[in-house]
């Protein structure tokens, strides 16, 4: 057999696999936000028999939705923020200091990868009830998401500042730059998909990070993932956990697409925070 | 030590025909090269007779067995990348073995064949390195080694030399061609250098647009190229356009062309009434002769060393001779001939 | 090095690699000294084996590491598996190649939540896949497939959310090995096989430990796919840990915080030495 042939093959089946994979799932989850509470979905239903929004109209007004979402968003793009400050200084060292001890410190900055989430969030936790900070929620996670995620910012900029050109840089010092101007010049247009990349993924970790919002936060601080797992606990109600699902995964959706364009050209294992 | 016997082949990626009825011969212990420009087509039937790819028509037989469909696993061919193509991981050693692993050759006699490659191409202290702790030359003699320990029945060349220095390329060029004529190898070697191609070769295949040119040893091929593509990708020549006025004497033919009326002296028949003419810078003489002669006035010089270049005008076109007289200058009219049978006839003009 | 280059430096890495050090260096510290008596949030601190020894004497808790090391073993052995074989078809580019990577790639999208109440919503007692089950006859009567007792809902979990990832990380080194190599390992008669024993395994092998690694402590530390598909009658170490923190019991919370590290570490790098080991020191002859 031709290999076109057999990549033919090959391609349907798994496009039918997936599809099965991907589009069941996800028809289901919109259709159970879909059931009206008038009449129950039942097994012998194919579809709904009264379909609505009053799921999503109801979890809007009788939910901590609307916290929730407050709360992730502005959670989330602080700590892009905040992560982003941090990690730079480290990031230019990295990427344009020759200095005994890189490879260490590139290592140090995997810890938060290599350390298990809930075991950093419970004894995160438990140094803010040492220290008596544990009224300040926000902030404490904030800090907590900042310091996790940060391996992803430092290795996705030291890259980008790897990528600096020094003869950019020499040539700008050559016709007379002065230090912002040879920023502007030389490391802004290098460092800006970088940036850019680093502050995406960073924002959509933190939307959806779990661990930490879950043991630092409850019970009175609510982001969306953390009110998704109390519905899909003992008050589980199937098309509420729907809205709440579906919800959770548009940002991620919007904001990769926008990633996908942004790393099109750059190497794909630049965003996982390996090397 | 097989032949190779390529029967109408074509080769068509798309609409794009990158081969077209090529049919040649190589005989046992033959060498020969595949020359012609980037995209002509070279490299496209070293991958077919390797089997990386398969012909859209035609015929591959190597030592008299169809290997058209059979995959390059399976074929008695071996192969000497341009990229070198040493597998990183693994250290001299192992990439040399690594083929007859693949064949289950036994211990003592892999052992053996291993020392006496080692030996033939000084590899004997660096077979426990690995393939980047060696120089480009090394490198180069490495992948040489992988394929001939195989002893196939065609070793098969993709440009090998293109990523040396010029002086090594020199010295390998030497060492392949001793190597190949030692073992009775049949050879394919592919290349875009013109000079390595004549050096090194039992005959050359040239090769413009997926189609072949002219199939000769190299000094037909200088001496009697069949097209002026032939003739000015090899050695550089004075093409001109020629009306042939009639045959003189057997083997003597008449001819209109823009510096005059000429004659030729050739076996061939012109192909039709109007064809193409050449004659190469270094035919021409500055001497006076009742035939064959022209003046020209120098336009240009460069002093090369040993012979000089003189770029000329004749009646109005440009032409380039070859001269050991370095005291001619421009602006100078000079006296030139050509031998009748220095005058190569080419192509018909379409 | 100059000693005011030298601030220079410590200064730049003071925000980013420093803070990371301290942060996580002050939390693996208070795990341990916690496990150990200290810092009791009520009660006296001082030095104790006392919570140790009795975890050691729980039934649960070897019940409880034994199932977190089965599930990310097996996450991390499967992704790769599956992940392998589509990275190398997808080595070279092809008509659809691209929406086929993107169609795979897309559970790296999907937060873990959301993927676990897709996949419960799907394999639920009335779910479509019960339902397509007994409507082709293949079953007679629903099965109870949610929280099933081998945690196989769990690592179909984590097979779809992490075999993405390995897939991205393979990709990227199946494809950086150049074709020219892989030709002259076909031309020497290496058949598929023996090319991705010999050739292709050993030159990707870095980022298939990596892959194994990641997967394997996220998976060992898992927390939410285990309380909402997993087994009733177990408890993932994350579980154990929290329920334990839940109750105000941070000495034994941090006793089996410490065992989670340690089981993620130790569980790390044997996956990664084992792995060299099978792809370089197994029959080279």
């Amino acid at each position: 057999m031709k290999q076109a042939t057999i990549n033919k093959i090959l391609m349907y089946s798994l496009i039918t696999v997936c599809a099965v994979w991907l589009i069941i799932p996800f028809t289901m989850a919109v259709l159970w936000s879909l059931v009206d509470p008038v009449e129950p979905w039942t097994a012998d239903k194919l579809l709904p028999p009264v379909m609505s929004t009053y799921r999503w109209a109801y979890m809007w007004e009788n939910s901590s939705l609307r916290p929730a979402l407050f709360n992730s968003y502005v959670l989330a793009p602080s700590a892009a923020i905040v992560t982003l400050l941090l990690a730079s200084p480290t990031a230019y060292a990295l990427g344009r200091i020759q200095f005994p001890g890189r490879e260490v410190a590139k290592l140090i900055t995997l810890l938060p990868l290599v350390v298990p989430g809930f075991v950093t969030a419970i004894f995160f936790s438990s140094i803010i009830f040492q220290l008596g900070l544990h009224a300040w929620r926000f902030g404490a996670i904030l800090f907590a998401h900042s310091v996790i995620l940060m391996p992803y910012a430092i290795r996705i900029m030291t890259v980008s500042f790897e990528q600096v050109r020094q003869d950019h840089i020499d040539a700008a010092r050559d016709l007379g730059a002065t230090t912002i101007e040879r920023w502007k010049v030389a490391y802004m247009p290098a460092l800006k998909p970088g940036i850019m990349a680093a502050l995406l993924i960073v924002f959509i970790q933190s939307i959806e990070e779990f661990a930490i919002a879950f043991i630092v936060g409850s019970p009175s601080f609510v982001t969306v993932p953390t009110l998704l797992f109390s519905t899909l606990g003992q008050d589980f109600v199937r098309p509420n956990a729907a809205v709440l699902a579906l919800i959770l995964i548009v940002p991620n959706v919007i904001m990769m697409l926008i990633l996908e364009r942004l790393l099109k050209s750059a190497n794909p294992s630049l965003s996982s925070g390996k090397g | 030590m097989s032949t190779i016997d390529i029967d109408r082949l074509e080769m068509r990626f798309g609409n794009f025909t990158a081969l077209k009825d090529i049919s040649v011969s190589v005989k046992e212990g033959e060498f020969v090269t595949l020359l012609g420009p980037s995209g002509c087509g070279k490299t496209t039937l070293l991958k077919l007779i390797s089997g990386f790819l398969k012909p859209t028509n035609g015929t591959i037989k190597i030592a008299n067995e169809d290997v058209t469909l059979t995959p390059p696993e399976h074929r008695d061919t071996a192969l000497c990348f341009q990229s070198y193509a040493l597998f990183p991981h693994l250290t001299i050693k192992d990439n040399i073995e690594f083929g007859l692993k693949q064949k289950r050759v036994n211990g003592s006699e892999r052992k053996q064949r291993l020392q006496d490659m080692a030996g033939q191409l000084a590899l004997d202290a660096q077979l426990d390195k690995l393939p980047n702790q060696l120089s480009g030359g090394q490198q180069q003699r490495v992948a040489l080694g992988r394929a001939l320990i195989m002893r196939p029945g065609v070793i098969l060349f993709d440009e090998p030399l293109s990523n040396l220095d010029a002086k090594l390329r020199d010295s390998v060029r030497v060492e392949i061609r001793r190597i190949q004529q030692e073992n009775n190898l049949t050879a394919v070697y592919v290349t875009h250098d013109q000079s390595e191609a004549l050096a090194m070769s039992d005959r050359v295949m040239v090769l413009n647009g997926g189609v072949i040119e002219q199939v000769a040893p190299p000094e037909t091929l200088y001496n009697a190229p069949s097209t002026s593509f032939v003739a000015d990708f090899i050695g550089g020549a004075n093409i001109m356009n020629a009306e042939v006025t009639g045959e003189t004497e057997p083997g003597v033919w008449a001819l209109q062309t823009p510096i005059g009326e000429m004659v030729s002296k050739s076996d061939r028949t012109p192909a039709a009434k109007h064809i193409k003419v050449c004659w190469r810078p270094e035919a021409v003489k500055l001497v006076d002769s009742p035939v064959n002669s022209f003046t020209a006035r120098v336009t240009e010089r460069q002093f090369q060393g040993s012979y000089t270049d003189l770029f000329v005008d004749i009646g109005g076109n440009g032409y380039r001779l070859k001269t050991s007289d370095p005291g001619i200058y421009p602006g100078e009219n000079i006296n030139c001939s050509i031998e009748p049978s220095d005058l190569i006839l080419l192509e018909a003009i379409q | 090095m100059t000693a005011k280059k030298w601030i220079t430096v410590l200064a730049l890495l003071a925000p980013g690699v420093g803070l990371i050090a301290v942060m996580i260096g002050t939390v693996i510290y208070m795990a341990v000294a916690q496990s150990l008596g200290y810092y009791s949030l009520m009660g006296e601190s001082e030095f104790s084996f006392e919570f140790w020894d009795k975890m050691l004497g729980r039934k649960a808790y070897y019940k409880s590491v034994r199932f977190s090391i089965y599930i990310g073993f097996f996450s991390a052995l499967f992704s790769v598996a599956l992940a392998y074989p589509l990275a190398i078809w997808l080595r070279k580019p092809f008509n659809g190649s691209l929406l086929i990577g993107a169609v795979l790639k897309a559970p790296l999208l999907v937060p873990g939540l959301v993927a676990a109440f897709l996949f419960i919503n799907v394999i639920s007692y009335n779910g479509i896949l019960n339902q397509f089950m007994q409507w082709i006859g293949f079953w007679d009567a629903p099965h109870r497939l949610q929280n099933d007792r081998n945690g196989y809902g769990i690592l179909v979990l984590q097979t779809w959310k992490n075999m993405p990832f390995a897939l991205l990380l393979l990709t990227g080194a199946v494809q950086s090995i150049s074709d020219d190599v892989l030709d002259a390992a076909r031309d020497l008669g290496a058949g598929t096989m023996a090319r991705f024993r010999k050739i292709i395994a050993p030159l990707t092998i870095s980022s298939m430990q990596a892959a194994l690694v990641i997967i394997f402590i996220g998976a060992v530390a898992d927390f939410s796919f285990q309380v909402i598909a997993g087994p009733t009658n177990r408890q993932s170490l994350a579980q154990f840990m929290v329920f334990f923190k839940d109750s105000g019991r941070w000495h034994d919370a941090a006793v089996v915080g410490v065992t989670l590290m340690a089981v993620a570490l130790i569980g790390s790098a044997l996956l990664a030495f084992a792995t060299r080991i099978i792809l370089k020191g197994g029959r080279i002859k």
